[in-house]
């Protein structure tokens, strides 16, 4: 018995079809990123609303047959749900396996009781979490003989907040202001009790006709502090009375205390809510550029990257100065960017094309390119240098390239002195986005002009000037304008042009598949 | 000559690239404390204690006399910056001043002073990244052009009267391409100075006091220099 357990706990672990089964069932329930957890999600919140809707109808109504086939197939699909997460909950056979090498290992007979005892306390454990007793209350009242439980069946509306991101963080806030929220229950508790004691003492006597018991003057206490006052129950006595105008003016107390505790509560989980929205709108992109520190120059880099199209996302721990520039179209997170599980939680993934730390501090930046780099080793760094003798340290913990802010600024004040005219232009060519552009074209496989002489090419057709081109073979390797005659192109090429924006967008698809020139 | 008002980081950095290009230049600083900074660094027979409030001591300096080029702001305080530039702007009207600047509002500013450029390193470094991201291959050449130490350089050539290029259009000049040059363009006076690139203005006519821009290797610009010069 004993042996065939591990035996199958072995088989499901290498089983293939297995790890297939999990990674589709995670994507489909857990991993928010998932665009089949967010159908999924959609599906079940239209399951949930359907279904309380027949039961509505219901009541004045009878049901027609197909009704009830479907939140039969309403009430499976939810147990599948439910079985998956079960499912999902725990792996059972990684336990078994866990416990048994240990036993193998140290040499002492395994105990299996042992291991299904944790399997059992864990899966039970889950069975009475709160979302799944959440979701066992959606599915159970369906059952004939529980038909008495109907009422339940609206706890499936609490089900569509396990569906929505957003919604589940508003109930976090009841969560977390617990105190406060508990001691004004207390207080309201204390105050109606009070009141409705006072009246019932005063009134509860046969005074007033419509308190027959306790229970009335609490109703009564409760409409009147709510300030809803139905007016049903009046006070009669004087006490009564004056005991309603302190009771009316605590309400509006408690009220004001309740509202200001959900209010802002609310305000700090706001920015949570849109963090939680940005990260997950930054994962659909296909490429984006991370900044870490928005000030003077982060903003000028913002700015000219949203010119250009590119996806940002940036990541900022003080609030940004306003005289700096707005931030509204951009995609800002208020958080320190040194914390890995913030990084974590953003993904430093592939779709990240450049990483920006652009902090005042160079500890800071320092900090920041490690974490970066605990992450992920590969993406390349941009790293600002506040001190010329930090560049060294930098460059030690993993910046692929550092910028010395005052160093560059310099090297533009020469330019100036040199050449201000050509300074100008060349600068101009490079951000100008009327004028020309200097660009990098690169010549791909497919290319017809591969293997041919760059005579072949005809730039002036595209009022284009040739600068250079850099050799794939010695890629650091600038090649000054070349001898057209002798140059062979060759695939990964790349040529250095200036020209306007369109002949340039041209000219990039002429090098690729010479069709403009059909056109021209 | 070219001053510096103001050691800033940045007035730092460009004596440091002054210095190694060996080109006269004087740093002036009016705070005691920064001045005793400077002293620190190589060049102390260039460093200067003025405070640059009074006109005499930019006469003194030489800055209407057209010895002096170019006059760096580079103070942190912008106020003296502002103060500096009109001093000197109503002192000698062509003087090249560059100033320091940190945002657009002083930029307005330093421009009603008559500031010839102003360099805001926040902006700059800003956009050099940005640089870096979408054209990498492209800021390396520049960068080389701009390093003193490269062979590539960008120059500019002012047409002499009497030179062979009066009176040509851009289509027929085949004097650049011989010395394997490249014309990026022409800054042309009867424009207001607007600067033309050479892809578009192909028919466009050369006349004496517009200047060509023109990239290549120094020695072949020098030789250019030599043939298209006037008689």
């Amino acid at each position: 018995m004993t042996n065939t357990i591990i035996k199958l706990a072995y088989y499901i672990e290498g089983s293939k079809s297995y790890q297939k089964f999990r990674t589709f069932l995670l994507h489909l329930l857990e991993d928010t990123s998932r665009k089949e957890k967010k159908f999924f999600d959609l599906l079940m919140i239209f399951f949930v609303i359907s279904t309380v809707g027949i039961l509505v109808y219901e009541v004045q109504h009878t049901v027609p047959n197909i009704l009830i086939q479907y939140e039969y197939f309403v009430v499976f699909i939810f147990i599948l749900e439910w079985l998956g997460r079960f499912i999902l909950s725990f792996e059972s056979h990684k336990q078994i396996i866990r416990d048994y090498e240990e036993a193998q290992f140290l040499n002492m007979p395994y105990d299996i009781v042992s291991s299904l005892k944790i399997i059992t306390r864990k899966k039970l454990h889950y069975v009475f979490s709160m979302a799944s007793i959440i979701d066992l209350l959606a599915i159970l009242p369906s059952y004939r003989p529980l038909r008495i439980l109907r009422v339940f069946l609206l706890f499936r509306l609490f089900k569509v907040l396990r569906y929505s991101n957003s919604l589940n963080q508003f109930i976090k806030v009841f969560v977390e202001k617990k105190l406060e929220l508990s001691l004004l229950l207390m207080l309201y508790i204390l105050v109606i009790f009070f009141s409705a004691t006072i009246l019932y003492v005063y009134e509860g006597n046969g005074l007033n006709p419509k308190i027959l018991h306790f229970g009335d003057a609490i109703y009564w206490a409760f409409i009147t502090v709510s300030t809803i006052g139905y007016g049903d129950i009046t006070p009669m006595s004087e006490a009564g009375k004056i005991i309603t105008v302190v009771l009316i003016l605590t309400s509006y107390t408690v009220i004001a205390f309740f509202t200001s505790i959900v209010t802002s509560s609310i305000n700090e989980k706001l920015d949570g809510i849109k963090e939680l929205n940005i990260i997950s709108n930054i994962k659909k992109y296909k490429e984006y550029i991370l900044i870490c520190g928005y000030g003077r120059s982060g903003h000028a880099l913002v700015q000219s990257l949203k010119l250009n199209y590119h996806n940002l996302l940036v990541i900022e721990k003080e609030p940004i100065d306003i005289s700096i520039g707005k931030t509204d179209d951009i995609h800002v997170i208020k958080d320190d960017a040194t914390n890995i599980d913030l990084l974590k939680q953003i993904g430093i993934n592939r779709n990240i094309k450049e990483v920006v730390i652009l902090t005042n501090n160079d500890a800071v930046n320092l900090s920041i390119i490690l974490s970066i780099r605990s992450l992920n080793k590969d993406i390349p760094i941009l790293a600002r240098c506040n001190r010329f003798k930090t560049k060294n340290k930098l460059k030690l913990a993993g910046a692929t390239n550092i910028i010395e802010i005052n160093e560059t600024a310099a090297l533009v004040a020469m330019g100036y002195i040199k050449a201000p005219i050509a300074y100008e232009a060349i600068d101009d060519i490079l951000v100008d986005y009327k004028g020309a552009l200097m660009s990098e074209v690169e010549v791909f496989a497919y290319s017809p002009f591969i293997g041919q002489k760059l005579s072949a090419i005809e730039f002036d057709k595209f009022h284009i000037n040739f600068i250079g081109l850099f050799h794939h073979e010695n890629p650091t390797n600038f090649i000054f304008n070349p001898d057209k005659e002798e140059t062979i192109l060759q695939e990964k090429d790349f040529l250095i042009i200036i020209g306007y924006e369109r002949s340039i967008d041209d000219f990039k698809t002429y090098i690729q598949s010479q069709k403009s020139i059909m056109i021209g | 000559m070219i001053i510096i008002y103001g050691y800033s980081k940045l007035a730092a950095e460009i004596s440091f690239l002054l210095n190694k290009e060996k080109r006269e230049f004087m740093v002036v600083e009016p705070e005691p404390r920064v001045y005793k900074f400077a002293m620190r660094d190589k060049y102390t027979d260039k460093i200067y204690k003025y405070e640059f409030y009074d006109d005499q001591e930019l006469i003194d300096c030489g800055i209407n006399s057209g010895k002096v080029t170019t006059l760096f702001c580079m103070h942190n305080d912008f106020t003296k910056n502002l103060f500096v530039t009109i001093s000197a702007r109503s002192l000698n009207p062509k003087l090249q001043i560059i100033s320091l600047s940190t945002n657009d509002n002083d930029t307005k500013k330093l421009k009603l002073a008559g500031v010839t450029s102003t360099i805001n390193p926040y902006e700059i470094a800003g956009l050099n990244i940005f640089r870096r991201i979408d054209k990498p291959m492209c800021v390396d050449i520049i960068y080389d052009l701009l390093h003193s130490d490269s062979n590539l350089t960008i120059k500019e050539i002012r047409i002499e009267p009497g030179s062979i290029l009066d009176g040509k259009f851009f289509s027929e000049i085949t004097v650049i391409k011989k010395h394997n040059l490249i014309l990026l363009g022409i800054q042309d006076k009867e424009l207001d100075n607007e600067f033309i690139f050479s892809s578009r203005g192909i028919n466009h006519k050369i006349d004496v006091d517009d200047t060509l821009v023109v990239m290549g290797r120094i020695c072949d610009i020098e030789r250019l220099k030599e043939e298209i010069k006037g008689k």
